[in-house]
């Protein structure tokens, strides 16, 4: 049990490093000098060969990446500091500490300042979303799954279908047209700020939603195929001829094997629910982590891409390493090997 | 009944058979959309946004972008302007017409690239096994473990939003899901007496691979096709509709309703009749899917 932790924590490591070298290699070797993109299009000449030579641009790209993941862990200095740089950057923290992604040249701060608030706004908004599929998409599916072939199972199997088929941003416009614009019961943006018109739970309703529906209408169909495969099996025939009473069937005996698979399902979604997740908070102005990716992205702000897309991906890796030490520990049959 | 003699107990005939009964899964599967009533719809609706597409230039009652002045007073849909006119007096329906033309091209053209370089990769690694199979899992692993969003958009933040580079990011997003499918299925087939058979007779790994293998993985691929095209859509539309798709001029139903949400307060339709389009083409894909799946689970 410890080795397979241990080697699956190793592998999350090696996820890790691998995927930070992909970032970079895709931010920092786009086409263009580095230097100028991190300064803008207003620095001066002077200004990006001092930060040309301080980032040694010339170096191969393993090596800067080096330098970069150094940074990253406190071991050197990030080069925007440098006070000869003219751009008054300072850190709090000093120049060197582990976690740090240098200075968002979009928000003229340290990066580490600006993610924490966004990455905990987002949290909230996953962990609420999480919170609603969770029991919905276990209800819709067990009940698909129980009546399977039968009107309720193929009602709801049209429902998910229809469901699953409009994409966060369309799902969003609608919902937002019905319950905005027509009935006037919620608020279309969702900055989270005090004071407003809008109290700030009714903020959250429409961004969790339109993640729940998406995500509850996918999760459903795995656990439904799940219960409807256990129900099937021999076990459970045994089970109801031998005169249990049917509800103790299912929720004894078929529930607690057909969640295994719906268990992975679920973790395995964070990718579908980060995604999710960017989508809506761009929708409804929701300041979160990826409305911040969006927003360096489309700004060119280098060292904030590179910190919320390594976040993004820690999340997602980490959730999955949850996701397969649950089913280790839920599945009996498998050995730890 | 004969029994083979000793020493022929491959003989070519169950060979050849086999290779018909692949030819005839082509025609069942057809069928089998037949047999489905959500296919049939779902084929429906794709054939329907196919046509639309194919025939733009007749079915747009405008040029997708002039600009309408006298719409001016009332851009809410009319009798000239059906689907109403957008922000910049565009008619709606013209555009919502052309816009079905990227995407329909954009999605089959990219997700095929992603076939070949996923159908190759996963065969190579499930038929040869060894260092080559646990160096390419390891990357479709890492591949996979990346959230899709993240990759989309730094991919096309540091390239710049054109067509070329939308399917270069599907291609990289796509082909890792492919290949562990496909490393998948051959795993399961490579065992089996026809690939032995195939290879007691010296055919080349070539030849196994695509001959023998590759028509057998047809079913599971080709359900896995229709998914994927939703998938595949709804990416291209989350691009356009994060400013990340087609640049501006062109009608892209991500970027319609992206430019709709400004405005959604006043003007709803400009975001919702895009909103509407895109899922509808979604919907169809994944109903064919469901469809297929059905048939194959009765089957």
């Amino acid at each position: 049990m410890l080795l397979y932790l241990l080697r699956q924590f190793s592998a999350v490591v090696f996820t890790l490093v691998a995927a930070s070298f992909i970032i970079f290699l895709l931010v920092e070797s786009s086409p263009g000098n580095v230097a100028r993109k991190t300064l803008g299009p207003f620095a001066t000449d002077a200004q990006v060969t001092i930060l040309y030579e301080r980032l040694n641009l010339d170096d191969p790209i393993i090596v800067r990446y080096g330098r970069w993941a150094g940074v990253l862990l406190g071991l050197n200095a990030d080069p925007l500091a440098d006070p000869e740089l003219e751009l008054n950057f300072e850190d709090s923290r000093g120049h060197k500490y582990i976690g740090n992604f240098g200075f968002s040249t979009m928000m003229k701060v340290p990066v580490a300042d600006v993610i924490g608030a966004r990455l905990v706004n987002s949290l909230w908004l996953a962990g609420l979303a999480v919170f609603c599929i969770v029991p919905l998409s276990l209800l819709i599916g067990t009940l698909g799954g129980l009546f399977a072939g039968r009107p309720i199972d193929r009602g709801l199997t049209i429902f998910s279908s229809v469901v699953a088929s409009v994409p966060e941003f369309a799902s969003a416009v609608i919902l937002m047209s019905i319950f905005v614009l027509w009935l006037g019961w919620l608020p279309g943006t969702s900055p989270l700020q005090q004071g407003g018109t809008w109290p700030i739970h009714l903020q959250y309703i429409l961004p969790v939603t339109v993640l729940t529906l998406y995500v509850t209408a996918y999760v459903s169909r795995f656990i439904r195929t799940s219960i409807k495969e256990v129900m099937a099996s021999a076990y459970i025939r045994t089970a109801i001829l031998k005169g249990l009473p049917w509800r103790r069937v299912v929720f004894v005996h078929a529930f607690r094997n057909a969640m295994i698979a719906p268990f992975t399902v679920i973790l395995l979604q964070i990718n579908w629910l980060i995604s999710g997740v960017v989508v809506t908070e761009v929708v409804f102005a929701y300041p979160g982590i990826g409305r911040l990716l969006l927003e360096a992205a489309l700004f060119g702000d280098i060292a904030l891409i590179e910190a919320a897309a390594l976040i993004a991906v820690c999340i997602a890796v980490s959730t999955q390493l949850i996701g397969d030490i649950g089913y280790m520990v839920l599945n009996p049959r498998i050995r730890f090997t | 009944m004969t029994f083979p003699e000793p020493g022929h107990q491959r003989p070519a005939k169950p060979l050849v058979q086999h290779r018909r009964t692949a030819k005839f899964r082509g025609k069942s599967l057809l069928r089998r959309v037949g047999r489905s009533r959500t296919a049939c719809f779902g084929l429906g609706l794709i054939l329907f946004w196919c046509l639309v597409a194919l025939f733009a230039p007749i079915l747009a009652p405008f040029d997708p972008n002039a600009q309408h002045m006298w719409s001016l007073t009332d851009p809410t849909p009319s009798l000239t302007h059906w689907f109403g006119s957008d922000a910049l007096h565009r008619d709606m329906l013209s555009r919502i017409i052309w816009g079905a033309r990227p995407v329909l091209v954009i999605a089959p053209l990219s997700l095929l690239c992603s076939y070949v370089i996923g159908i190759t990769l996963g065969m190579v690694a499930a038929y040869y096994g060894g260092w080559i199979d646990s160096v390419l899992t390891r990357v479709i692993d890492l591949m996979l473990s990346f959230p899709k969003i993240v990759l989309y958009v730094v991919l096309i933040a540091s390239v710049g939003p054109s067509a070329m580079n939308i399917v270069i990011a599907v291609i990289l997003v796509s082909s890792p899901g492919i290949a562990r499918l496909v490393r998948g299925l051959t795993y399961d087939l490579k065992t089996s007496d026809y690939v032995a058979a195939a290879r007691i007779r010296g055919e080349s790994d070539l030849y196994i691979l695509a001959i023998e293998l590759l028509p057998n993985e047809r079913g599971p691929l080709f359900v896995d096709f229709c998914t994927r095209m939703g998938y595949t859509v709804i990416s291209i539309g989350v691009l356009g509709f994060l400013g990340l798709g087609l640049p501006p001029p062109h009608p892209d139903w991500g970027g319609m309703v992206r430019d709709g949400t400004t405005l959604l307060t006043v003007l709803p339709h400009i975001a919702l009749i895009p909103a509407f389009a895109i899922s509808s083409l979604i919907m169809g894909f994944n109903l064919l899917a469901d469809g297929l799946q059905e048939t194959t689970e009765a089957a």
